[in-house]
This record gives structure tokens, sequence and C-alpha cells, in this order.
């Protein structure tokens, strides 16, 4: 829990000052590999641990992002900001240290709940972007969010064969009718909707930036609320 | 023009439209939230996994089902939608130097196509079965092959936590021995089309799910096509700039 504390200081002060957000990346990575270590494999079950996952995933993304794409101060400051905040949130929860249901234990899971949140990851960052565009129209940011975005969606369909892989081999089906599985459907729909938008005049420019953003919520909720508050194969 | 030709050309104009697909995407959103609000709070829900889609639509009241009808019934028109625009891309737009980055969408709308088509056949065609099994217990399957429970094995943990699974079933056809396989957590057995998995153990004892899904191999390649199909087009984007 400690590294998970510090990280999140680190982020926070990332907000004004960008290489600490790289440390609190390289703080948290190292404690997910820690956390690895210790229980023998992804450290990917539990609130804690895919919290402080999407974090450090989106941290990541971001400062690729800012490194190759778009060096500008805010957009790393706002990325800063989501990843201190999902870290602090990992701390209200403790990590999961109990054996895991052998159900879970297959590559299959862990590559389905890894680019899950490597692509939630995505959509955070093309939500940001989509802010900054929404704040001040610009061609650059527009493009970009369009690009991290429809890459996020690329890798939630991946996750999403794996997913359907590790059902058909678990529970005998390819997709079981739960509320977890029509959110996960509503993220894949609500971002074809929101790729196809950009193409029809009416649609493109700021409502399809309001969709790319506001779809990170969608995204959120499927993970957080659905996850928590309704049961399902997914539950926490 | 005749008024029904005019209809009809209005028909494909709409069916030939972006944006017939941008609210119908809408539509569909607007019927799965509403699954969504409603499957945890109706108890008709509880079975809906139990048997095939259609069987179970038939039987569910409406109330608990206008949704899915709804959800159904935009499917087909997005289906109409995705075909007709597909067929119109290809048609209008054949010179090679841009072919790979006009193939792409297609390629993801044939994967979205058979993705359809793998509920289709699933909604119709999957069965679904539950045997509670002792070591030594027989079944006949379809297509006069028996099974057989040859033993179980459960590893638990000091605290009581059942760690690992392991059930040995054989499967006989008209007294031959036709193959021994060993059913564990994510590890099913398949025979002619039935996946036998464990859905419970007990010492000595087994809960069995005999289950047929015809419509997984449509949904993996649909899967495979759509992915692969968007890979290639995000290449390509971010090629081109």
């Amino acid at each position: 829990m400690i590294p998970a504390a510090a990280a999140f200081a680190l982020y926070l002060v990332g907000i004004v000052s960008r290489p600490f957000v790289y440390a609190g990346f390289l703080l948290q990575s190292g404690y997910l590999l820690y956390r690895g270590a210790l229980i023998g494999r992804l450290p990917l079950v539990g609130v804690h641990d895919t919290l402080n996952f999407l974090s450090a995933s989106l941290a990541g993304f971001a400062a690729a992002v800012y490194i190759t794409e778009y060096p500008e101060r805010k957009f790393l400051s706002a990325c800063s900001g989501m990843a201190a905040l999902f870290t602090v949130l990992s701390l209200l929860r403790p990590p999961h240290m109990g054996p895991l249901p052998p159900v879970l234990d297959t590559h299959w899971f862990e590559l389905h709940v890894a680019l899950s949140f490597f692509s939630y990851a995505l959509f955070g960052v093309a939500a940001v972007l989509g802010v900054l565009y929404l704040r001040s129209p610009g061609l650059r940011e527009e493009r970009l969010q369009y690009r991290v975005a429809f890459l996020g969606y690329a890798v939630f369909s991946i996750s999403m064969i794996f997913g359907g892989v590790w059902a058909h081999l678990a529970w005998g089906t390819y997709w079981l009718w739960t509320p977890k599985e029509l959110w996960t459907v509503l993220i894949w729909l609500y971002y074809s909707l929101y790729l196809h938008a950009r193409l029809v005049g009416g649609w493109a420019g700021r409502p399809s930036a309001v969709l790319g953003t506001a779809g990170f919520a969608v995204v959120i909720f499927t993970y957080l609320g659905v996850g928590l508050l309704m049961k399902s194969s997914h539950s926490f | 023009m005749k008024p029904g030709v005019s209809v009809l050309g209005g028909i494909l104009d709409a069916l030939l439209s972006t944006r017939t697909a941008l609210w119908l995407l809408l539509v569909e959103i607007g019927f799965f939230v509403a699954g969504a609000v409603l499957m945890p709070v109706l108890p008709s829900y509880g079975t809906m996994n139990a048997s095939a889609l259609f069987y179970w639509l038939g039987a569910a009241p409406l109330r608990a089902t206008w949704w899915l009808w709804g959800a159904i019934g935009v499917l087909i028109l997005l289906t109409l939608n995705t075909l007709v625009c597909s067929l119109d891309s290809l048609m209008r737009k054949r010179e090679g130097r841009r072919f790979l980055l006009i193939i792409s969408p297609q390629i993801i709308h044939a994967g979205f196509l058979l993705l359809l088509l793998a509920h289709l056949v699933s909604a119709a065609g999957a069965a679904k079965q539950n045997v509670l099994a002792r070591e030594g217990s027989r079944f006949r399957l379809p297509g006069e092959t028996t099974m057989v429970v040859k033993d179980v094995d459960v590893a638990v943990s000091s605290e009581g936590f059942p760690l690992d699974w392991r059930a040995t079933v054989a499967y006989y056809k008209a007294g031959r021995a036709l193959k021994e396989d060993v059913v564990g957590p994510n590890r099913p057995s398949f025979h002619e089309g039935i996946g036998v998995y464990i859905q419970d153990v007990r010492p000595g004892a087994v809960l069995l799910l005999l289950s047929r899904e015809p419509g997984a191999p449509w949904a993996l390649a649909g899967a495979v096509l759509f992915t692969l199909g968007t890979l290639l087009l995000l290449a390509l984007k971010i090629l081109r700039e």
C-alpha cells in the first residue's frame, strides 16, 4: 500500500512538474511488478490492483503521447491528475492476497483483463485530448483524440476475443447475458458510434469530440459501477 | 416518378447513409442501457443463460424482453445498413492505389456480420444441461455415445479452499472405447460438438455442464476478422498521416 500512496503523491506533484509523472509511473510499475512476484501472476484481481494497473497504464500512455506527439504541459498535467485520482481510490481497498480461484488461473484471463485496462487507459487519454479540444478547438487535438481512441478500440476488441475464448473454455459459452457483458457491448457500440460520427457532416468536430470524451464515463461506470454494484462473472 | 419507386429510392438512400448507422447505434445503445438496468431487478433473467436465447425469449414475459426484441430489430436494420454500405463502397471505389484503405472497413463490417451470425446460430441452436455425477456414473450423449465419469479429484487448501479439481471422463460407442479425457478448470472436454465442463465439485462427485454452442467458431472467425480489419485501418490511417 505504501508504494501506491507514494505514487499518488508523485502524480499529484506531477500536475505541476513533469518529471514527477515519470517517477510516479516508474514507482507504480515497480509496485505492480512486486505484487506480481509476490502472488505469482499478473496483479489483476480486485479493485486495488486493477486501479493501480489502470493508473500506471494511463500515465504510461500519456507519457508516450506527450513525448512522441503532443508535448503540451496541460495535457500531461491533466493525465497526471487522473492517474492520481485512480491511485488514491485504490488505497480505499486492500490488495487481494488469497489464493486465486482456479477459473482465473489462465493466461486467457490475464490477457483479457490486461488488455481491457490498456484500452480503458487509452480511452482516458483520448478523453483528456477531447476536453483540451473542446476548450480550444484545434485540428491536432481532435485528430490525436481520434487516433488514441481508435487504438483503444482495437485493443478493446482484442481483449474481447480473449475474454470470449476464456468464457468458452471456462463456462461453455463465449457470451453470458449479465449486466457487465451488456455494458461491455455498450462501450463497443458507443465507440463505434464515435468513430463513425467523425465521418458525417453535423456530427464531426465538437459533437464527436464530446462523444469521445463522454465515452470515458461509460468506461468507468462499466469498470467500477457495474463491477461493484451488480452481480456478474466480473464482480469484484 | 411513381410513388412506389420514390419510396424504394428513399429506403435505399437511408440504408446507404452513415447517418442512418449513427441513429441506429444510438437507439441500440438505448435498448442495451434499458436491458442492463432491467436485468438485475427482474426475476425472469435468472434462467436466461440456461437455454438457447430464442427459447428463453419465447417463454419470458414481454415486460422483461421488450428491449431485447427492440435490440434485435435494430440489429436487423444495422445488418442491412452495413451490407448496403459495404457493397456500395466496394462497387464505387475500385482503384488499386487505395485498395487496402477501402477494403479494411469492409473487413471490419464482415467481422461484425459474422459475429451477428454467430449469435443468431447460438440463439437458435445452443443447448445446456446440468448433470450431477459420482465416480463411475454413466450418461447417454447424442449420437449413441456414452460418457463415463471414471474419477474425480479435488485439491483443497488447509483453509478448505478448493485449489484445483479434475475429473476423468471416457467416451464409448457401441461398447467400444473412443477416448479418455481430463476435465478441469478452463479445460473442457469436447466430443462431437458437445463440451463437457465442471461447474462444481465435491469429493467423489461433480456437477457437470454439457454445452453445445454452435455459434462459437463463427464468433471466433468474426472477432478475428473484425480485429484484423481494425488494426489494418488504424495502421493505414497512421501511416497516411
